[in-house]
This record gives C-alpha cells, sequence and structure tokens, in this order.
C-alpha cells in the first residue's frame, strides 16, 4: 500500500509542477520530521505531500499520534522539518533563519491551541494585540475593536485569562491569530477542551472567516462534526497522507472513513 | 507595555537581583565617596605653621611605610637658626617628640600608638596652635602642660610614664589639644631625631618669598611644605592606616560587584529556566529571539536602574556613619571625614546598571534560543539536567582546583592563602556546574529513609527533589558558596594564625614573657623589673657602602636619604640563649659582643653588601652615625629584625624607643622570682605560646575584621541569592502545591512538605559546601606544617559556620514557606490553576 501511494503521490508532484499554482497558501513536499536516532527513530511525518489552497478550509484528521499536531507545526514554521521542504506564500521556509523565520510566522501565520496559551499576565486585549507590538505597531484601537467583535468579543477585552472562560479564551486566541491577517490560520484541535455548543460557535466563526474573507483555514480535529465544517478533509495515518474527501461533506461520511482508518494503524 | 506587565507579574523573580543591586550600589558609592574623602590631611598638630620643613623621606623597610630621616642635632640647630632669620619668619619650631603616656589611678591611660609619641617640646605647641586655657608654659624640669581634658588643673600632681619609666611632674597648665609638653631643654633629651621644623610666619610676610627662602636654606636636605602640600607631613601610621582601609574597602567593593553579577546572572538564568513556556509562548505568537532577548535586558535594565538609585540614596546616606565605623575600626585614621560629591555615587550608579546588563547576559542568550514549541510542552521534568558545556565547564573548573590544591601543598607561605582561595574558587564553581550530577545520588542517599516514613511528606519531599534535579541544584548552589567561602575564609585565616603562633612559640626558648599591657611598649623601668633578654627595636639607617662618609645624614647619594633598617637592641648572650631558630651562615655569633657589633641578616648583608668582619656604618635615629662591625651573617627570618646591635646602643641613639618584651628563665610566673609582676606599671607577665598568640594582636584584629567583613559580604549576597531562588521555585510551583490540597492534603501538610524540601536543600548544600574548603584547609594545613616543620592544627571555626548555617535556614524557610502560605490562602478552588506562571 506504501508503495502504491508512493506512486501516486509523485504522479501528484509530476502534474502540480506543470501548472505552477498561485493559489496555495501553503505547500509541503516530502516532509519528514523524525525524532531520535539509530534504533529509537521515530518519524512522526514521513514524506507528506499537502497543499492547502488560498481560501480553503481544510480539515486534517486521524488516529493518536498519526502526526496532525507535528504537519501544523511543520507547515506553521513552528517546528523544522528534517527533510523535504515547507513553502507559504512561495518563500521555502528551509531558506529562512531563526529571525527571518518568525518574523515571516509573524506577517503570515496564526496559529490556535487547543489549551489557548495566552500570556498570564496580559488582559484579553493586550493579548490580541501582542503580534502587532512584537511587530513593533502600535495597535489601532478600532482595529482591535473590530477584531474583537469578528470573534464574538465585545465585552471581555479588559479581562485577564484567568478570569475567562474555556470559550471566551479561545476566542481571544482566535482574534490574536487574526490580528495581523495571516495568509493562514492553523488550528490544532481548537474545540478540543470545550462543550459542543461552545464548539459549533467557534467552528462557524471558523467558517464565517473563510467565506466572508477568504481567509485560508488549516484545522486538526478528531471530531466527523467538526470536520463537516471544512471543505476537505486530509486523513493521515503513521505520518503518512492516506486520503482525501472532497466535496459536500457529511459528518457520517468522514467518520466511516475514519472508522477503516482505524485498524491500518 | 509586555516588559512592564511581565515586570509587574515576576516580582519574586526580580526581589533578588534589585537587592543584589541596591546593596552592590550602595556599598559602591560608600566606597566610593570615602576613597575619594581619604586624602592626606594637614596634622593639627601643625596646622598654624604655614610652612613646614620636612626631612628628606626614605623609602621604607619591606612592608611598612616611607619615613623621614631624623637629621643630626647639630644640622637641625644650624638649620632652625638659618630659617628663622628668614625674612618674616617669627619663629622655626623644630618638632621633638617622645613616647609619654599619664598614668591615672595607678594605670597607664590613653594608649598612643608607636610612631605617634604625644610628649613634646613646649615650643611646638605653638605651630598647632594649642592655647593654654589655664596655668602657665612649663619653666621648671619638673613642670608639665598637658591637655585640659585630662581634668587635671594648675598646680596639681601627675605621673608620666616615658621610655626610661614612670616620673613625676606638676602640672604646670592645660591646653585646648592633645599631648604632654615639656620645656624645650628637658624634653630634647627624651626624643627621638628631628624630622620637621615648623615655620611661624608674620601675617604681611610673602609666602612665596618665604617659601623660596626655606628652598634655599635647606637645599637637597629636605622639602618645603606648605598649603595643602603640608598633608605630606602625616605620620607614616595614618598613611599606612588609610593604606589598609582602602585594601579593605576595594576587596569589598569588588567582591560585591562579582557577587552581583553572580546573583543577577543566577537568578535571570533561574528565571529563564521556569519561564521556558512564556518564553516559547511569546515565540509561537512572533516573537523574534532578538526581541526575547531585549526583553529580558530591558527588564535587568529597569531593576538595575530602580536598584541602583535606591542604592545610590542609601549608600550616599550611610557613607559618613560608615566613614566614622571604620575610623573606629582602625580602617582610617583618627580625624577622617567623609566629603559627599556628587561623582561618585553617579560613577557607582552606572556601575549598577553595568553590572545588571552583564548579569543577564547569558541569561538572555539562553531566553532568545527557547523554541517556539517549547509552550506546547510540560516541562517539569528535567529530561536533560546538563548541558554539555555544564559538563565541559564543570570537569575544567574541578580539574583546575584539583591542580592548585596540589601546587598549594608545596606552595610558600605567602602563596598559600592565594593558592587556597583561587583553588577553592575554582573547585566550588566546578561542584555548582556539576551539581546536576551529584545532586541525585545526594538526595538518594540523604532521603533513603524518608520514603520508608508512613507519611506522604517523606516520599513527595525524595520524588520531587529527585525529579527536579536542576531545580535542586540551582537552590542548593547558593548555600554551596556561602558555606564554602564562610569555612574557607574563616578556617584559613585561623589555622594559618595559629601556625604562625606555634611556629614562633617553637623559637622562644624562655618560660615566661614580660610584654606591655595598656602602653605601646615596655619603658626601663618595667624592663628591669624581671632579669631576661630585652627586645629593643627601633630604625637605624645605611648608606650605600661606597660611601665612606662619617654617617651623617648629609651624603647626597644616588639613593637619597639611604636605605633603612629594622634593628633591635638585644642582650647578646641572652639572645643567643632565648632564640631556638638562630641559623647562623658565616662568621661567628659570640662575637657579637658590645656595642661595637651587629649581627645582619643575609637578606641584607647581600643588600648592602656587607660580610662577616666588615665595618658597617649606620646612622641612628638620633641623626648621627657610626660605625660597627659585622660579627655574623645569620638566615632571614632567624632574628626578630633585620639587624642585631647592643641594647645599650639602641638606648643610647633612639631614647624615645620602647622595649617590645622581655624573656625570662622563670616559668614559675608572678610568684616565684621574687617580683610582683601585677605592680610593674603597664606590663603583664605570660607564658611563651600566649605571647607568641598575642604578638601580632592588633594586626590580627585587623586581619581577622577584614575576614568577617569579607564572609559578611558573601554570605549576604549569596543569602539573597538563596532566598530568591527559593522564593521563585516557591512561586512557580503554585499549581503543585493546589494540586496537593486537591489531593486532600491539609494546609499543614503542604507547608511541611515545602519546609522538608527547603531542609534538604540546605543539607545538600551545606554538604557540599563543606567539602571544598575541606580539602583546601587540609592542603594549606600540611603547606604550612611542612613550611614549619611543626605539627599544625586544623582549626575549623564552628560558630561560624554555624552562624551562617543558622542564618541561611532560617532565611530559606522563610522565603519558601511564606510564599506558599500565600498561595495555598486561594483554598482548593484557587485561581492559580489557569497560570502558565
Ligand atoms: N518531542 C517529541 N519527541 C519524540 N517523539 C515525539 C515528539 N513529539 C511527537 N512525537 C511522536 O511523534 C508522533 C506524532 O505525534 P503528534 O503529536 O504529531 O501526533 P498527533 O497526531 O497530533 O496525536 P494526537 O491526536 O494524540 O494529538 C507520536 O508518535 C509522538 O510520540
Ligand atoms: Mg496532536
Amino acid at each position: 500500500m506504501a508503495q502504491r501511494d508512493g506512486t501516486t503521490r509523485r504522479h501528484d508532484i509530476a502534474r502540480r509542477e506543470e501548472t505552477p499554482d498561485l493559489t496555495a497558501a501553503v505547500r509541503l513536499r516530502e516532509v519528514v520530521r523524525a525524532y531520535g536516532t539509530g534504533a529509537r527513530r521515530v518519524a512522526a511525518l514521513d514524506g507528506v505531500t499537502v497543499d492547502f489552497d488560498r481560501g480553503s478550509f481544510t480539515a486534517v484528521m486521524g488516529p493518536s499520534g498519526s502526526g496532525k499536531s507535528t504537519l501544523l507545526h511543520c507547515a506553521a514554521g513552528l517546528d523544522r522539518p528534517t527533510g523535504g521542504t515547507v513553502t507559504i506564500d512561495g518563500t521555502d521556509l528551509g531558506t529562512l533563519g531563526e529571525t527571518a523565520l518568525t518574523l515571516l510566522r509573524r506577517a503570515r501565520v496564526g496559529f490556535v491551541f487547543q489549551s489557548y496559551n495566552l500570556v498570564p499576565a496580559l488582559t484579553a486585549a493586550q493579548n490580541v494585540a501582542l503580534p502587532l507590538r512584537l511587530a513593533g505597531r502600535r495597535p489601532d484601537p478600532a482595529e482591535l475593536d473590530a477584531t474583537l467583535a469578528e470573534v464574538g468579543l465585545a465585552g471581555p477585552g479588559r479581562h485577564r485569562p484567568d478570569e475567562l472562560s474555556g470559550g471566551e479564551q479561545q476566542r481571544v486566541a482566535i482574534a490574536r491569530a487574526l490580528i495581523s491577517r495571516p495568509a493562514v490560520l492553523f488550528a490544532d484541535e481548537p474545540t478540543g477542551a470545550l462543550d459542543t455548543r461552545t464548539s459549533r460557535d467557534i467552528l462557524r466563526l471558523l467558517r464565517t472567516l473563510v467565506d466572508q474573507h477568504r481567509q485560508t483555514v488549516v484545522m486538526v480535529t478528531h471530531d466527523p462534526v467538526a470536520a463537516a465544517y471544512a471543505d476537505r478533509v486530509v486523513l493521515l495515518a503513521d505520518g503518512r497522507v492516506v486520503d482525501e474527501l472532497g466535496g459536500e461533506l457529511a459528518a457520517e461520511t468522514i467518520a466511516a472513513r475514519m472508522t477503516r482508518l482505524e485498524p491500518a494503524c | 507595555m509586555l516588559s512592564f506587565a511581565a515586570l509587574r507579574a515576576r516580582w519574586t523573580g526580580l526581589l533578588g537581583p534589585f537587592i543584589a543591586l541596591c546593596l552592590g550600589v550602595a556599598l559602591m558609592s560608600t566606597t566610593a565617596l570615602i576613597l575619594v574623602s581619604a586624602q592626606p590631611r594637614v596634622p593639627d598638630r601643625y596646622a598654624g605653621a604655614a610652612v613646614l620643613v620636612a626631612a628628606r623621606t626614605v623609602d621604607g623597610i619591606p612592608g611598612t611605610f616611607p619615613e623621614r630621616r631624623p637629621w643630626s642635632p647639630e644640622r637641625t640647630a644650624d638649620l632652625a637658626g638659618r630659617l628663622a632669620a628668614i625674612d618674616g619668619v617669627t619663629a622655626a619650631v623644630p618638632d621633638r617628640s617622645f613616647y609619654a603616656q599619664a598614668v591615672l589611678d595607678g594605670r597607664p591611660v590613653g594608649e598612643p600608638a608607636l610612631g605617634d609619641p604625644q610628649g613634646h617640646g613646649w615650643s611646638s605647641a605653638a605651630l598647632a596652635p594649642y592655647r593654654l586655657v589655664a596655668g602657665s608654659a612649663p619653666v621648671r624640669p619638673d613642670e608639665v602642660v598637658l591637655d585640659r581634658s585630662l581634668g587635671l588643673d594648675p598646680g596639681g600632681q601627675v605621673t608620666l610614664l616615658t621610655a626610661t619609666g614612670p616620673a613625676d611632674y606638676t602640672v604646670a597648665g592645660t591646653v585646648d589639644g592633645p599631648g604632654f609638653y615639656l620645656d624645650d631643654p628637658v624634653a630634647a633629651p627624651l626624643a627621638r631625631g628631628v624630622r620637621l621644623i615648623g615655620l611661624l610666619v608674620a601675617d604681611d610676610a610673602d609666602p612665596t618669598a618665604v617659601r623660596a627662602a626655606a628652598e634655599a636654606v635647606v637645599g637637597p636636605d629636605g622639602t618645603v611644605l606648605t598649603g595643602a602640600d603640608r598633608a605630606e607631613a602625616e605620620p607614616p601610621r595614618d598613611t599606612r592606616t588609610r593604606w589598609i582601609g582602602m585594601q579593605v574597602l576595594t576587596a569589598m567593593t569588588a567582591l560585591a560587584g562579582f557577587v552581583s553579577i553572580f546573583v543577577v546572572a543566577s537568578t535571570f538564568a533561574f528565571g529563564v529556566a521556569q519561564r521556558r513556556r512564556e518564553f516559547g509562548l511569546l515565540r509561537t505568537v512572533g516573537a523574534t529571539p532578538g526581541q526575547l532577548r531585549r526583553l529580558m535586558y530591558t527588564e535587568a535594565l529597569a531593576v538595575g536602574a530602580v536598584g541602583a538609585t535606591v542604592g545610590v540614596v542609601l549608600g550616599t546616606a550611610c557613607a559618613p556613619a560608615f566613614g566614622a565605623l571604620l575610623v573606629d575600626a582602625g580602617f582610617q585614621p583618627v580625624g577622617f571625614r567623609v566629603r559627599i560629591e556628587p561623582w561618585p555615587p553617579a560613577a557607582a550608579y552606572l556601575v549598577g546598571l553595568v553590572v545588571a546588563l552583564l548579569g543577564v547576559w547569558s541569561a538572555s542568550r539562553r531566553a532568545g534560543r527557547v523554541r517556539p514549541l517549547e509552550a506546547l510542552r510540560e516541562a517539569v521534568l528535567d529530561r536533560r539536567p546538563m548541558t554539555r558545556s555544564r559538563w565541559v565547564g564543570g570537569i575544567l573548573a574541578t580539574a583546575l582546583g584539583l591542580l592548585l590544591t596540589v601546587l598549594l601543598a608545596g606552595a610558600g607561605p605567602d602563596d598559600i592563602v592565594n593558592y587556597a582561595l583561587y583553588a577553592s574558587m575554582a573547585l566550588t564553581g566546578g561542584l555548582t556546574l556539576l551539581a546536576p550530577v551529584l545532586v541525585p545520588p545526594l538526595t538518594y542517599a540523604l532521603t533513603w529513609p524518608l520514603e520508608r516514613l508512613p507519611g506522604a511528606t517523606g516520599m513527595l519531599v525524595r520524588r520531587n527533589a529527585l525529579t527536579a534535579v536542576r531545580r535542586t541544584a540551582s537552590t542548593s548552589a547558593p548555600m554551596l558558596l556561602t558555606v564554602g567561602f564562610a569555612v574557607l575564609i574563616a578556617g584559613s585565616v585561623a589555622t594559618s594564625t595559629g601556625a604562625y603562633a606555634s611556629r614562633d612559640a617553637g623559637a622562644i626558648r624562655a618560660g615566661s614573657v614580660l610584654v606591655p599591657a595598656g602602653t605601646p611598649g615596655l619603658s626601663d623601668a618595667a624592663v628591669a623589673t624581671v632579669p631576661g633578654t630585652a627586645l629593643l627595636p627601633s630604625t637605624v639607617y645605611a648608606d650605600p657602602s661606597d660611601a665612606a662618609t662619617t654617617g651623617t645624614a648629609t651624603a647626597g647619594t644616588a639613593t637619597g636619604a639611604g636605605v633603612p633598617i629594622a634593628a633591635a637592641g638585644v642582650d647578646p648572650a641572652g639572645f643567643a640563649q632565648v632564640n631556638g631558630r638562630l641559623s647562623v651562615l658565616s662568621g661567628d655569633f659570640s662575637a657579637f659582643r658590645g656595642p661595637e657589633t651587629a649581627v645582619v641578616t643575609a637578606g641584607l648583608a647581600d643588600q648592602l653588601g656587607w660580610a662577616a668582619g666588615d665595618g658597617a656604618t649606620l646612622g641612628y635615629p638620633d641623626g648621627t652615625g657610626g660605625q660597627v662591625r659585622v660579627a655574623a651573617v645569620v638566615a632571614d627570618g632567624s632574628i626578630p629584625a633585620q639587624l642585631l646591635l647592643a641594647r645599650e646602643l639602641v638606648r643610647a641613639h633612639d631614647p624615645s624607643a620602647l622595649t617590645e618584651a622581655v624573656f625570662t628563665a622563670s616559668t614559675t610566673g608572678p610568684d616565684g622570682d621574687g617580683v610582683d609582676h601585677r605592680a610593674v606599671l603597664g606590663a603583664r607577665l605570660v607564658g611563651v605560646p600566649e605571647y607568641a598568640a598575642e604578638r601580632d594582636a592588633a594586626e590580627d584584629r585587623l586581619v581577622w575584621l577584614a575576614t568577617l567583613i569579607l564572609i559578611g559580604v558573601s554570605a549576604g549576597y549569596t543569602a539573597i541569592a538563596l532566598a530568591n531562588t527559593l522564593l521563585m521555585a516557591t512561586a512557580h510551583r503554585a499549581r503543585e502545591l493546589l494540586v496537593l490540597l486537591r489531593s486532600g492534603a491539609t494546609v499543614r501538610q503542604v507547608l511541611g512538605t515545602v519546609a522538608a524540601e527547603t531542609g534538604l536543600v540546605l543539607a545538600i548544600g551545606t554538604a557540599l559546601g563543606l567539602l571544598v574548603p575541606t580539602v583546601a584547609l587540609l592542603a594549606i594545613r600540611s603547606a604550612l606544617s611542612e613550611q614549619f616543620a611543626v605539627p599544625v592544627e586544623l582549626v575549623v571555626p564552628g560558630s561560624t559556620i554555624g552562624l551562617v548555617v543558622a542564618g541561611c535556614a532560617v532565611l530559606a524557610l522563610v522565603a519558601s514557606v511564606l510564599p506558599a502560605r500565600l498561595i495555598l490562602r486561594t483554598g482548593p478552588g484557587g485561581g492559580a490553576g489557569h497560570r502558565v506562571e
């Protein structure tokens, strides 16, 4: 099976390189991320090639330990792959130094974690403004308000993270990821710690961003219902892309496909 | 905004650097102010003389300060006459001084220093000027004018102790200044040679003209001092006191500076280790490595600016009081006052900022290396407590320390303390770096019984310490340093003092020793009360051998005013019996008899080109000169001076000299030899070991004071580091402590665990801290006992160690239990759960 996948993938690459795709916000080519050396070597990603098109909403799914988080980290420039190339908006991340990479991430990439990761000493509004300040810009209050309103947070801007609910904290985290108008927004299980209702709100928010602002969104999830909000589902197993679902996505279809995948690992 | 918010939220982590910088800058501004103020002053005694004519200085005997070599009596008279004749000079007063001390209620009072005699000729009171408050000038030989603060009235009787012994005087008058004034012809035979002539100048005289005329009179035979230059006439003793004070102050300040850097560096480094998550988070959100580095620098600068400001204010405010303290301690001459000037505190402020930036340097580099993803991991477990640079640095430093220890065992006496200090610095540094390797086995051993206890505390303490190896290593490092340095400094001083004393005691073959009590030395009357060998120290001068002059100090040779020699007057036969260390290299010691002969050390003989049998030309302290024959050349250090002369020769040329000690054969003490020694004025009979131990008591007291100051500074600083590290560590463990509370522990149990963990840290730090100085002290002991060929006792000052450990323990417990208590106040549902910090 690995053999067959390998050939189709090579075919894919050939076809895509013939017609340079200007719409891809992020491209991964043969990306390998291995931990440890020798006998203890574990390849969390084992030759992943995938594109995330501009204005698309992609869900990444797969069994636990299949490399979803690693894929996201590599694609976002948070981690450096041990092999292959990652390109964001036409820039090869491998050619960038630590500072240049950070500057690129700051300008082009937003990242949302399952566990929010807000700076505890700062208020919600200060957390959102943080990327701008790091970029040396003075945040425009109107812009801040607009971003907070966009994620449905008008009131609690003055509160500190430990005074906010989980859903509110995740909205602050999303607002922080969006404030610099990134080319692509990555979210690693953004609803993993939230109840069903709050999860729906967050997912609807992401969908709106894609539909109204042509925001590129890549989201890791375990939940077929959450994945159904996306345009496309990329399925990962053992660090490889094993399948893709597109078109009208129904939660049941995704769930069935996932169940078929489970025994594979 | 970011750094300000971070500052507010992280005050626990910044308290240590703040206090360290604040104290460091305070210390530096105080010291700088004192150093700037510590300039020679015109001595009060000469304040009223517009022009001073001083004899030429001779470079000091090694280890002492330059002295002025007296003129001969004839030359003095000649100079005084011609100086008095200068236009505008109303009087030329030779300063004649001799040892004098009042005896009140049967006891000598106000012990004057050896180099600062208080007896003077009456005419020199006009140089200050000290004026008669009551009575009249001394006229008869038994009349004295003295300080009114002694409380004696004109017409009363007073006993004065001089070099010859006690004598009764009638108080003729009192003056408004210190000293005892006799009629000039009476003072002259008691006084040492004249080194200074003060000129009283008429108000309308032209000072420059007087100066020029005086210079023409003395020629190359002296220096003319006017205005502020007259400060050069201060007693060499004050120069020495100031020099010692400077040494101590600069050592203290340098230590404070370096230790501040260490405290700032270690707390910031610890802070970075604790804030990896926060930094990772900032990196994820888009902070570049450079921005994190700048964040650290900003924090350090903010802390430095505030700390240095407080420090400068504190230091400037405390400087006058500290100056007075230094005078009391003998580190500044009497009369010293601190002048407040703006630039020393300003300089200290800048140094404070630089220290803060230097301290944060390595921590900022580490902060910059934090990877974005580190925000996502729970980094409680120290997976890699040892970095490669830690291994390399630790092994190199330890190896260097061991090498120095080996060298130390074979070092000369002067190098021993230096080697010990460097060796232990290297060893301490090495141990601190290797602590993550050493801590687990130590913890394992120390806590082995704990896990067998029924309660949870023991298990928690053991597991926490074993898990957070690096934290345990970081928190025990300051304790290691504190204990290590305290034990090393105190132990090496105590051990070497003891070693010197037992060496000296071993070299003296006497039953007991008559030593001064309440006086700077023994008078001839005191010496005469016991049979034995007396030691009468003095200074004589040698002109280079080619100058075959008459010995007067006028020879204008290349070396200027000649070479000063530390001489001692002894009774030759008695001396040979008493001295058990004598080692004759050439000549015959028994040929040393009578005032025409002398014994010299090899070092001096080499320097002056003398050999046994030669004639040597000497200049005496009264300004005259003469010839002696070198009877024997002996090994350096085998006699208590550079040159031995007959006692009567020294007495004849140095009427003011005092005897250092009398060695007597009797061991029976006060009762056995028919003399009631308690009745001997200004003297006391002691055993040989006591004499050896007390011989350099004054010197030892200064050394010990300096030692205590250095221990205090370093221990104080490392204690700050200890408290601060524990404070940060505890504050950082809020979540963990709340988890314990939520798991059903009572507040008491949690606090007990925290206290027990602190105790463990203290125990590990103390154990490692005792290791280093023990190695160094053993090496010092073997080096000293080899040098002196006597068994040397290893003195470990237990009380100092106990005090340091107890002080640290109290501080450490407060710094860990108190914040834990604050954290637990919120109860099991407390809001610290969400917080990263
Ligand atoms: N720092 C690391 N060191 C060693 N192995 C790692 C590290 N991080 C991840 N791995 C391994 O890489 C593989 C993929 O991890 P990853 O976190 O990407 O999985 P995931 O698909 O996100 O799983 P989950 O759904 O549970 O979050 C796992 O086998 C994991 O053990
Ligand atoms: Mg994951």
